[in-house]
């Protein structure tokens, strides 16, 4: 069970509210590399995991992305703050507007609402870790092709990192089990 | 049929454990963990009579009860029975025990 932390993970204060930096920074709530879809993908793929360690690995990484999904919702909730009609009028945030003002909605960039279609749980550790690994690239590859990255974004890009060499360290070992129960013993 | 669990006792045993411990089947730890669930469940369904009626001064006196059992069972689980009910509760300075007892959704932790 969860009990919830009345604390982000790390601080978000944001000077100049901003709805266009607000539509692209969405898709890291609801797209499909999203944290939403980041969170649901290990915390549903853990149960078929038949090693504890790992079951441990795809619980914590999975909780952190939970706190990851209330990271960019204070983002986008701190760049769409007191907003003038002028200032939604005419940018790509306007249309997201029309439905939701400014709520905070999972969808993509591009408006697709959050599908769970984003994510797969095959009930086999090594195919759930290859497409663990798939999801980090695509997160990582769009985090650092970013320019004026903010200081919540470049602990992301770290974290996603480090998250990526774990699974890729879990996986390279599957052709030898003892091996990958040793590797797994190391990472603790 | 496929023994979902059989790889796991197997690796648990072999988990790097610097102190004697091996107690999470003890059955004390089991009733511990039973009750610190119970305890839960009144303190959920408190905190959220609590959201709701914030004046209730004898639900804040529930609330605080609970919230004293809580802390008592959570020290006892993480301390006497090494089993961390958050990764935060790991009470062992040599042994990391977080991933050593059976996950939630597992037969043998109900």
């Amino acid at each position: 069970m969860w009990i919830y932390e009345k604390k982000l993970e790390y601080p978000v204060k944001i000077k100049n509210p901003n709805p266009q930096t607000a539509q692209i920074i969405i898709s890291q709530l609801g797209g499909p590399d999203g944290e939403l879809g980041a969170s649901m993908r290990y915390l549903h793929q853990r149960y078929s995991c038949p090693y504890s360690k790992v079951t441990g690995i795809l619980t914590d990484v999975g909780t952190e992305e939970l706190a990851h999904l209330e990271i960019v919702a204070a983002i986008l909730h701190q760049l769409t703050r007191n907003l003038t009609p002028e200032q939604i009028a005419g940018t790509p945030f306007a249309t997201y507007f029309v439905d939701h003002t400014t709520g905070i909605y999972p969808v993509s960039a591009a408006g697709v609402p959050f599908d769970i279609k984003y994510i797969a749980s095959k009930g086999d550790l090594i195919t759930d870790l290859n497409e663990d690994l798939a999801a980090d690239a695509a997160i990582l590859q769009e985090q650092t092709l970013s320019k004026n990255r903010r200081k919540p974004c470049k602990r992301r890009i770290f974290r996603t990192s480090a998250k990526r060499s774990k699974f890729a360290t879990l996986l390279s070992y599957k052709n030898n089990i003892k091996h990958f129960y040793q590797k797994i013993n190391l990472i603790y | 049929m496929v023994d979902r669990y059989a790889g796991r006792g197997a690796f648990r045993n072999n988990s790097s454990s610097c102190s004697s411990c091996g107690c999470n089947d003890n059955k004390d730890c089991q009733k511990l963990k039973q009750r610190l669930q119970a305890v839960d469940f009144s303190l959920i369904d408190t905190v959220l009579y609590l959201d709701a009626y914030p004046d209730s001064c004898e639900a804040l006196g529930y609330y605080h009860k609970l919230k004293k059992e809580r802390q008592m069972l959570m020290e006892a689980l993480s301390e006497s029975c090494n089993m961390p009910i958050t990764s935060f509760d790991n009470a062992s300075t040599d042994s990391w025990n977080w991933t050593d007892s059976p996950w939630p959704w597992e037969p043998a932790a109900n």
